[in-house]
């Protein structure tokens, strides 16, 4: 019954509690060897080539290159070592050219705020998903 | 949708604001129609152009911005033209050949080729001169082109006029293409692969040379600026229907494309301001420092001011690309050029 209840109080935050996130940075990293990857003819993108975005939630995107080339994202040249921060200030769709993709190309899509209830519920949902699936 | 997100905060959502808005929309559904006939007779949408990223490309962001600022004064078309990004040429000459785009900047032997095939597209203006560069590391021992001998070198494709550039170069130090390896390799990819030592030297257009320059990795061993200066890659192309159906736009913007390369050769304050407009994410979507940074060093690494179309000048560039098995018979110049606009422009002012 206790269960019941903390399950239904726990929906009810998800739902209802205004989202706050520690940082606006959304980090994604460049891992070593990307390029060298991609010229040995690797497909497979490193990088997802669609990155999602909320606006006033994690509407930064901060790219971490820790390749031992540099990376070119739009094309800002990102030396090794170096990370690059793209604050977006409006619900958009950008294209950007991206080296550390197959498709030489990254879309960011920054999507507006959830509204309270179910949206709310479902971007925090799959915010938790996201997060267990990487650990 | 809101975009507030402070605002969400305060929404009560209800089944009742559901039906009510429901009914809202559902009582408004029947009227759309007539609100988009209503709308759609007010103006022509703008027709799209399109053109990739790269400074050689500038005069068309340019050319957009100052004629969207002129609309609504005397003799100005109500038609508007917009610049639409590609990501690359293959992209811009499949959208050119199947019609969904009228106009674009393409490379001039790409339209020779096209126009070979039957497609109808002319070539109307230049876009730019020069902005080609061969670039090496700045630790490397090459100080003149013949120190390439044997070396690898990355081009972005046979059919770029950036090989056609390196061609010359070969033949002007007595040098073939036997001489170097060439790949084949995306732009974007060339400043690590020069930094990685995959390629010893690369060719392309900006702003891929001054962004390693930049990092200070890399320098520009050959320019067209000092090897090449009357060097063309990019030109406004449009299809042929667009002239039949619509003479007076495609010479307005001839006349912008035009107007926006005087501008930009002007003077630093032009530039700046290109660079301001040009980085934004609605046109390249680049850093400002690398637009900058091709504007300034030297301020001729492209040009823009001569945008004269000189048949000579697409002589020698047929003939290259003919002796690099790009192109594979000469085409008669009537049948991808039309000068009749260049030949008719009318001046117009650029306040931006």
């Amino acid at each position: 019954m206790l269960g019941v209840g903390a399950l239904c109080a726990l929906v009810a935050w998800a739902a209802l509690a205004p989202i706050t996130l520690p940082s606006r940075d959304e980090l994604f990293e460049i891992p070593a060897g990307t390029f060298a990857r991609r010229m040995a003819g690797d497909k497979v993108d490193i990088l997802p080539a669609e990155i999602h975005l909320t606006q006033g939630a994690n509407d930064v995107l901060l790219l971490r290159n820790l390749d031992k080339v540099p990376q070119i994202f739009g094309p800002v040249l990102i030396m090794p070592g170096q990370s690059f921060r793209l604050p977006f200030e409006t619900v958009s769709v950008n294209e950007f050219a991206c080296t550390a993709h197959a498709s030489g190309q990254m879309r960011v899509i920054v999507n507006a705020m959830p509204a309270v209830g179910w949206p709310r519920l479902r971007w925090r949902a799959a915010r938790a998903w996201k997060r267990m699936q990487s650990t | 949708m809101h975009n507030d997100a402070n605002s969400t905060d305060t929404v009560v959502d209800s089944p009742l604001r559901r039906q009510l808005l429901g009914g809202l929309l559902s009582a408004a559904v029947p009227a759309l129609p007539l609100i988009m006939s209503s709308s759609a007779g007010a103006a022509e949408s703008p027709i799209q152009v399109g053109g990739l990223p790269v400074t050689c490309n500038l005069t068309l962001p340019i050319a957009a911005v100052a004629k969207a600022a002129a609309v609504g004064k005397p003799g100005v078309l109500a038609q508007g033209f917009e610049y639409s990004k590609y990501n690359g040429w293959p992209e811009v000459k499949e959208s050119l050949m199947t019609g969904r785009i009228q106009a674009a900047y393409m490379l001039a032997p790409l339209v020779m080729d096209l126009a070979d095939k039957r497609i109808p597209v002319k070539i109307v203006s230049l876009g730019h001169r020069s902005g080609a560069v061969i670039m090496v590391r700045t630790d490397s021992a090459y100080r003149k082109f013949a120190d390439l001998k044997g070396k690898r070198i990355a081009i972005p494709s046979r059919f770029a006029v950036d090989f056609l550039f390196l061609r010359k170069m070969l033949a002007r130090e007595k040098m073939s293409p036997k001489d170097i390896e060439i790949v084949e390799m995306a732009p974007p990819d060339m400043p690590a692969a020069l930094y990685a030592k995959a390629v010893d030297g690369y060719c392309t257009g900006e702003p891929f040379g001054a962004a390693a320059q930049r990092a200070g990795y890399a320098r520009p061993l050959a320019m067209t600026r000092d090897e090449w200066r009357n060097y063309i890659c990019c030109v406004l192309t449009v299809r042929e229907e667009l002239i039949k159906e619509n003479r007076p736009l495609v010479q307005e913007l001839v006349n912008y494309v035009q107007a926006a390369g005087n501008w930009l050769d002007s003077g630093p304050a032009s530039r700046e301001k290109a660079v301001t407009i040009a980085a934004g994410r609605k046109y390249f979507n680049q850093d400002p420092n690398v637009l900058r940074f091709v504007m300034q060093n030297p301020a001729d690494r492209v040009t823009y001011g001569d945008l004269r179309m000189i048949r000579a000048e697409f002589d020698e560039l047929m003939q290259l690309s003919i002796e690099a098995g790009t192109i594979k018979r000469p085409i008669a110049y009537e049948n991808y050029v039309d000068e009749s606009f260049v030949r008719a422009i009318k001046p117009v002012a650029i306040s931006l």
